[in-house]
């Protein structure tokens, strides 16, 4: 998205404006054999994803999620195949609600998938 | 050495409901993560859906801000692993964002200034971290999702300020601007973050993140030139980093981030339909803004110009002097009295306009505009009832703490009446007789002492001129 407004605001808008398509297919060079098998995730993109996550994962895990991962992507070819009509979509903007307030959970409620909750809060591991 | 500074400002929204649920937004005062649901708790199949309110108040700012509204924009997924995002992913808004290519234009070190907004766009607030057993190195972390959802708007600049006061009164307008528009209220706790990038001209720039008010811009700018120019000056080179803000040290220590932003993996936002908002965006009326109403005040109430900019960057005091009658706006001792006094003793006490009773200050602006009580008397009276919310949070009525204080205008009679200035005066000639002697001898600033004799002895509650002519007619009886 080009600035118009002639006021010379920075074309690259701080490093933001990069398209995130340009990081997706940065991301995506990542991988050699991406280029041999296009769309589909290598266990060096799980391996990848699990040192973000902070998750050890062992050898057989990491094939397991691998295929698991691209058994996922198919399902996007079969959604890809499917015919769209012309004008499905075409109005679907401004999805809004009102801003009116609808009651939350309780707080048990809210913590009733935690195995370890304190004082209310739910318990992570350390991260600083 | 030239300093470049770019802001990048997070405020909460001021609505009643989170960005994408229906959870109420009022938290802070009540347990942790009883402000939650399946859509900010993220639990699976749940659908966000996107506050009206959200989005019409960022629009407001956008307006504010003289942005462009693009034709079409839309939320995005930042993916990153963190305890304080529920659901792994930050709903955002990345390469579209809501508006871009603004201006504000501030009061700058040389001059009015004019800093460019580079975007204003839209996402939720992450939940908040309670780190356990010890600062150093926490053993666990405790979170609170209450926070998590509630909709943000982030600010950008380019890259215009160069100093660290400018960032401040960059910051100060801001905030004004927002409060004008009725989308933001500063008061909130943690309702404004503000992360900084600075650089030395010709040097890698350094990000500062986790400022979170408006005096801690300022702290950490100026720490990060000090850090910097020393640096340089030493022979080091600068390094491209992350750095965190130390409130309570004042100073800023290198952070390790650990995510590229490719590692962030933005993607469109598959549960959200993008926003087409550019038409109504020209519809939504904004009121009048800070620079607008301090020309009004300085052209309609006569009030100089740096009193009008002082009376108009608040929000709040700029309603307090516009609800004030019309003979006492336009008098600049009422200007004086709200931009130096009330708002002097409010700082000295560190307190806040908010929670004031303003009917009370105007009360006593007229109550002293009709000359029954004297400025001073009005100053102790002010000084008492801002000490009594302060030390209380409520106060007395004006009239009441004046008559408590015995505070009223004492009136002299017409001469040789006995009324308590005359009786003051006779005393106060009684007891200094060297000054009475050096009166007579025609030094005038015995006088003067004697006055103030006077009017301590009436708590000056007797008028200056009334005290002047009773003392002089029982001198030069005496003589």
């Amino acid at each position: 998205m080009a600035c118009t407004c002639g006021s010379g605001h920075s074309p690259d808008n701080n490093g933001y404006k990069k398209p995130y398509q340009d990081y997706l297919s940065s991301y995506r060079t990542l991988e050699p054999a991406r280029e041999a098998y296009p769309g589909m995730i290598t266990e060096r993109d799980t391996e990848h994803i699990a040192q973000l996550a902070d998750i050890a994962i062992d050898r057989e895990e990491l094939a397991s999620f691998t295929s698991r991962f691209n058994e996922i992507l198919e399902y996007f070819d079969i959604l890809d195949q499917v015919e769209m009509a012309e004008e499905s979509g075409e109005k679907a903007y401004n999805i809004f609600r009102e801003d009116e307030v609808v009651p939350s959970l309780s707080q048990e409620e809210a913590l009733s998938n935690t195995t370890a909750p304190e004082e209310g809060f739910f318990r992570a591991p350390r991260v600083m | 050495m030239t300093v470049i500074v770019g802001l990048e400002i997070h405020c909460q929204l001021d609505t009643a409901t989170k960005l994408f649920c229906g959870c109420s937004t009022d938290y802070r005062d009540d347990p942790p993560n009883s402000h939650v649901c399946p859509v900010c708790l993220g639990l699976p199949g749940s659908l966000p859906k996107i506050n009206r309110k959200a989005v019409e108040y960022a629009l407001r700012v956008a307006k504010a801000l003289n942005c462009e509204v693009p034709e079409e924009s839309e939320f995005a997924r930042k993916n990153y692993f963190y305890p304080d995002l529920d659901k792994g992913y930050q709903i955002t808004q990345y390469d579209k964002p809501l508006a871009v290519c603004g201006y504000l234009d501030i009061e700058g070190d040389e001059g009015e200034k004019r800093v460019r907004i580079t975007r204003v766009h839209m996402e939720e607030d992450p939940g908040r971290l309670v780190h356990k057993g010890g600062a150093d190195r926490p053993k666990y972390t405790l979170v609170d999702y209450n926070r998590a959802g509630i909709p943000l708007i982030e600010i950008v600049t380019e890259p215009d300020l160069r100093s660290p006061k400018e960032a401040r009164r960059f910051l100060n307008k801001l905030r004004a601007t927002l409060e004008y528009l009725g989308v933001f209220d500063s008061e909130k706790e943690g309702s404004l973050r503000v992360d900084a990038n600075i650089s030395l001209a010709g040097s890698e720039r350094v990000e500062v993140k986790n400022i979170t008010s408006y005096k801690g811009v300022e702290k950490a700018l100026t720490f990060e030139v000090t850090r910097q120019k020393n640096a340089i000056r030493r022979g080091q080179k600068i390094v491209r980093e992350t750095r965190h803000f130390v409130e309570a040290r004042g100073v800023t220590t290198s952070s390790r981030s650990k995510e590229m932003e490719q590692d962030y993996r933005y993607f469109p936002e598959p549960d959200l339909r993008p926003l087409r908002v550019r038409d109504w965006a020209e519809e939504i009326k904004i009121p009048e803004l800070p620079d607008a109403r301090k020309q009004r005040f300085i052209e309609d109430y006569g009030v100089s110009p740096t009193h009008a900019a002082t009376l108009t960057g608040d929000w709040q005091i700029a309603e307090f002097y516009d609800s004030l009658p019309a003979d006492l706006r336009v008098s600049t001792a009422t200007a004086t009295w709200v931009a130096d006094t009330l708002l002097g003793e409010l700082n000295y006490r560190d307190m806040s306009i908010r929670g004031v009773p303003l009917d009370h200050f105007k009360e006593l602006l007229l109550i002293r505009q009709a000359g029954e009580i004297t400025e001073k008397a009005a100053v102790e009276v002010l000084r008492t009832l801002l000490d009594q919310i302060r030390d209380t949070g409520t106060c007395e009525l004006p009239r009441q703490c004046i008559g408590r204080l015995g505070l009223f205008v004492i009136a002299a009679a017409e001469e040789g009446a006995d009324d308590p200035v005359t009786a003051a005066a006779r005393q106060a000639i009684a007891e200094n007789p060297q000054a009475v002697a050096d009166f007579c001898q025609g030094k005038k600033e015995a006088l003067n002492f004697l006055v103030g004799q006077v009017m301590r002895k009436t708590r000056g509650c007797a008028k200056p001129g009334d005290v002047n002519r009773v003392l002089t007619s029982l001198l030069s009886g005496d003589e």
